[in-house]
């Protein structure tokens, strides 16, 4: 018997890129008013659809790597529940806020609505950490998790101190979770030797 | 931390899979400690001796 599972042939990163050029080609499109309203809303909701090949893919992708578990596949499932929700919410507020006034109830709700999947997927984050049985696994999600909150600190400061000498402009601090996302699933994708601990053994 | 999972799964005829299924975790567990990049907790080192019917000494070695 050989120690490797037939892929699948899955390409999550393809996804994943061609998801975040859709993205941002219709915030371009929106902000530069190429095509009118609300076509750059609309194109931003289809490109959300791109969300559900790319996790799919990344599932598959995790199985030819024989990192899955049960509590990784509910991870999985409920981030992606929590990110779908986010995005919806998200996209939703920015469009209803417009034609609310300033400080009123409903935009207490509005803003309330975008919130509470970023609660729901930092709870998603912890439930995977008392879930997980695979110590590995849990091994490697904290220190993923670890490397994207130090993402965050790094950018975080380095920026309070360039803003301070307004050196860069200031910025909403909702970037926190998305970096803090980013730097976590690119720390997923890290090769194994970077959370080990300086064994000089290869890759099989 | 030394060990000689790959002896005993080839004396086995044992694909990383089975070890994994064997033990209870997935096979980049079973990949991380063959290759030596994650030490096992001492229960999991017990678990994976118990899986070869052999003592943790006769899997696990010193480095």
């Amino acid at each position: 018997m050989t120690d490797q599972t037939s892929p699948s042939g899955a390409k999550p990163y393809r996804w994943a890129a061609l998801f975040i050029f859709a993205m941002a080609a219709s915030a371009a499109i929106d902000i530069f008013e190429i095509v009118p309203k609300p076509w750059p809303r609309v194109m931003m909701f289809a490109s959300l659809l791109l969300m559900i090949p790319m996790m799919r893919s990344a599932w598959a992708k995790q199985k030819d790597c024989g990192m899955i578990s049960p509590a990784l596949i509910s991870y999985n499932r409920r981030f992606m529940i929590a990110s779908g929700l986010y995005m919806v919410c998200f996209l939703g507020a920015t469009s209803i806020s417009k034609t609310l006034s300033d400080g009123s109830e409903l935009m207490w709700i509005v803003a309330i609505v975008s919130i509470l999947p970023i609660m729901g997927m930092i709870w998603t984050m912890f439930r995977y950490l008392k879930e997980e049985t695979d110590e590995y696994l849990r091994h490697k999600a904290i220190m993923a998790s670890m490397a994207g909150l130090g993402l965050v600190l790094t950018i975080g400061t380095a920026w309070g101190f360039l803003e301070m000498f307004k050196l860069v402009p200031h910025i909403w601090n909702w970037w926190v979770f998305p970096v803090w996302a980013l730097g976590m699933g690119f720390a997923r994708c890290a090769p194994k030797r970077w959370f080990s601990r300086g064994s000089e053994a290869e890759d099989s | 931390m030394k060990n000689r999972l790959k002896v005993l799964r080839a004396e086995r005829d044992w694909s990383q899979q089975v070890l994994a299924d064997h033990a209870g975790v997935s096979r980049q567990s079973i990949n991380a400690i063959e290759t030596g990049k994650y030490d096992p907790s001492l229960p999991l080192a017990f678990t994976i001796a118990d899986v070869f019917g052999l003592t943790i000494e006769e899997v696990f070695l010193r480095d």
